[in-house]
């Protein structure tokens, strides 16, 4: 078994690919209205993204240009960070507000997932990112715990995939950033 | 117009998007020119000329369009400059491209054969546009004079150094290589001393097989997870290929560090075990690397078909 996300691998395989049997093309405008405004990739063109190296280049480039405007314009708002770390505490939820996002985890009853995050984000920090904008929740020690697309409420809810630490036990020692 | 060289447009990422642009425009037009190359009444040439015009003519309305709202920005200095003003001047000869389709006017007419009609249209106009972007350069002579210079200087390089890093002509390493003994050989020759920006972009135009492959970063790939919902299911492409030839996927796994199966050791180190030569090694690795691709774009064909 190979690990799911070799990307040394990948990115070997990729590095083979031949871009004359691309069959369509990507401009960065198109790219920049799937990242943004929408309408998302059509299924012929999330194809090509896989198949043109040319035309990947040109949508990752345009993702990281969308992502550091977004970025920027978060930051000059004083959105996105949670400074307060959350005390030890009782209950099965915690709820940790930050600067235009509220952070709910759960302690599920369900064996494997012993704890859920719901991630909502305030309307003034959705209209600064788009509604096709993917976020990131991280804490300061570098573990995602959210990384998605909003819902059209602006809610993203995963399950708790560290199985060494509890969410509690990371926001005694970290903090939390909220990134587009 | 844009009167000066400006790199953005016709170096890397700068140029692929332009192209991409451009072959957009082509192919909205494509429909025609195929349908035309097939029909026996119509003159192949004639066809191909119209197809050339059409989308010279759409790419000039695009310009127009470009600079009107770049006029109505004026005042918004960070208001992003076209690059349709610098596609137009890549059709200013268009004789070899209405020849070029001409001749392979049965390639663009007929499906079925190795190469569809757009890869087919793609190619030409790939091939048109490296070419036309050379004749842009308006010092065009004088950078492929440099070019010699640099090529020659990093060939010995690469000669020098098998086996390590510096060999290999897409790496930083060989860059540095570079640039360090153009300025030990001709210390006085301000045209080839150059910064690493421009040597790179030096590389971008004259190499094209020194192109780097841009998909080291884990985060882009996992981008491309995130934004396409797919992840091409590799394990069974790793298993066809051990079972295939497993000293294949040996060379694959070291190079890329995929030790799951495979015991840890460096490249050097496997080298020397098996009795490979860096360019024996280097083969192999990427002879493996070529044939999970084919599977692997099979496996990723079959997930988008399942997902329409």
């Amino acid at each position: 078994m190979t690990n799911r996300y070799n990307t040394r691998l990948l990115s070997a395989i990729l590095g083979t690919q031949d871009e004359r049997k691309a069959t369509g093309a990507l401009s960065e405008e198109r790219a920049r209205q799937a990242l943004t405004v929408g309408p998302p990739l059509s299924p012929d063109e999330r194809r090509l993204i896989w198949m043109s190296p040319d035309a990947r280049d040109v949508f990752l480039a345009v993702r990281r240009q969308v992502r550091a405007d977004a970025m920027e314009r978060v930051r000059d708002a004083g959105l996105g960070t949670a400074e307060r770390r959350l005390a030890a505490s009782g209950g099965n939820a915690d709820e940790i507000v930050g600067n235009g996002f509220t952070v709910t985890v759960f302690r599920d009853d369900i064996p494997g997932a012993e704890w859920s995050v719901s991630l909502q984000l305030a309307p003034e920090y959705l209209a600064l990112i788009g509604s096709s904008t993917a976020i990131v929740l991280r804490d300061s020690g570098g573990h995602v715990w959210v990384s998605g697309l909003p819902d059209s409420q602006g809610c993203v809810s995963v399950v708790w995939e560290l199985s060494t630490e509890s969410p509690r036990s990371r926001l005694q020692r970290f903090s939390l950033a909220l990134e587009p | 117009m844009p009167s000066s060289y400006d790199e953005n447009h016709w170096y890397g990422i700068g140029w692929r998007r332009m192209r991409m642009q451009i072959f957009e425009v082509a192919l909205d037009r494509s429909q025609q020119l195929f349908a035309e190359l097939a029909e026996v009444t119509i003159i192949p040439r004639d066809a191909a000329a119209r197809f050339v015009e059409n989308v010279t003519r759409d790419i000039a309305k695009r310009m127009d369009q470009a600079i009107r709202l770049q006029l109505s920005n004026k005042d918004d200095e960070d208001y992003p400059s076209s690059s349709w003003a610098y596609a137009l001047p890549l059709f200013g000869e268009i004789d070899p491209l209405v020849h070029a389709l001409t001749k392979d006017a049965g390639n663009l007419s007929a499906s079925g054969g190795k190469t569809t009609p757009q890869q087919a249209l793609l190619e030409i106009l790939r091939q048109f546009l490296e070419n036309s972007r050379r004749l842009q350069s308006p010092s065009s002579a004088q950078r492929l004079k440099n070019w010699e210079a640099i090529d020659r200087v990093s060939l010995d390089i690469a000669r020098q150094h098998v086996g390590t890093p510096i060999e290999s002509r897409n790496s930083d390493e060989h860059l540095l290589a570079v640039r360090d003994e153009l300025r030990k050989r001709y210390p006085t020759n301000k045209n080839i001393n150059l910064s690493l920006g421009t040597l790179r972009a030096y590389f971008d135009e004259f190499c094209a097989e020194c192109e780097i492959i841009p998909y080291q970063e884990q985060t882009d790939l996992r981008a491309l997870e995130f934004e396409t919902d797919v992840w091409p299911a590799m394990d069974p492409c790793v298993d066809a290929l051990k079972k295939k030839d497993l000293s294949l996927w040996e060379a694959l796994a070291i190079e890329t560090e995929t030790f799951d199966d495979v015991e840890p050791e460096t490249r050097q180190h496997f080298m020397a075990r098996v009795g490979l030569s860096r360019r024996a090694f280097e083969s192999k690795w990427k002879a493996a690397a070529a044939m999970l691709k084919d599977c692997i774009e099979n496996s990723l064909d079959f997930q988008f078909r399942r997902s329409r």
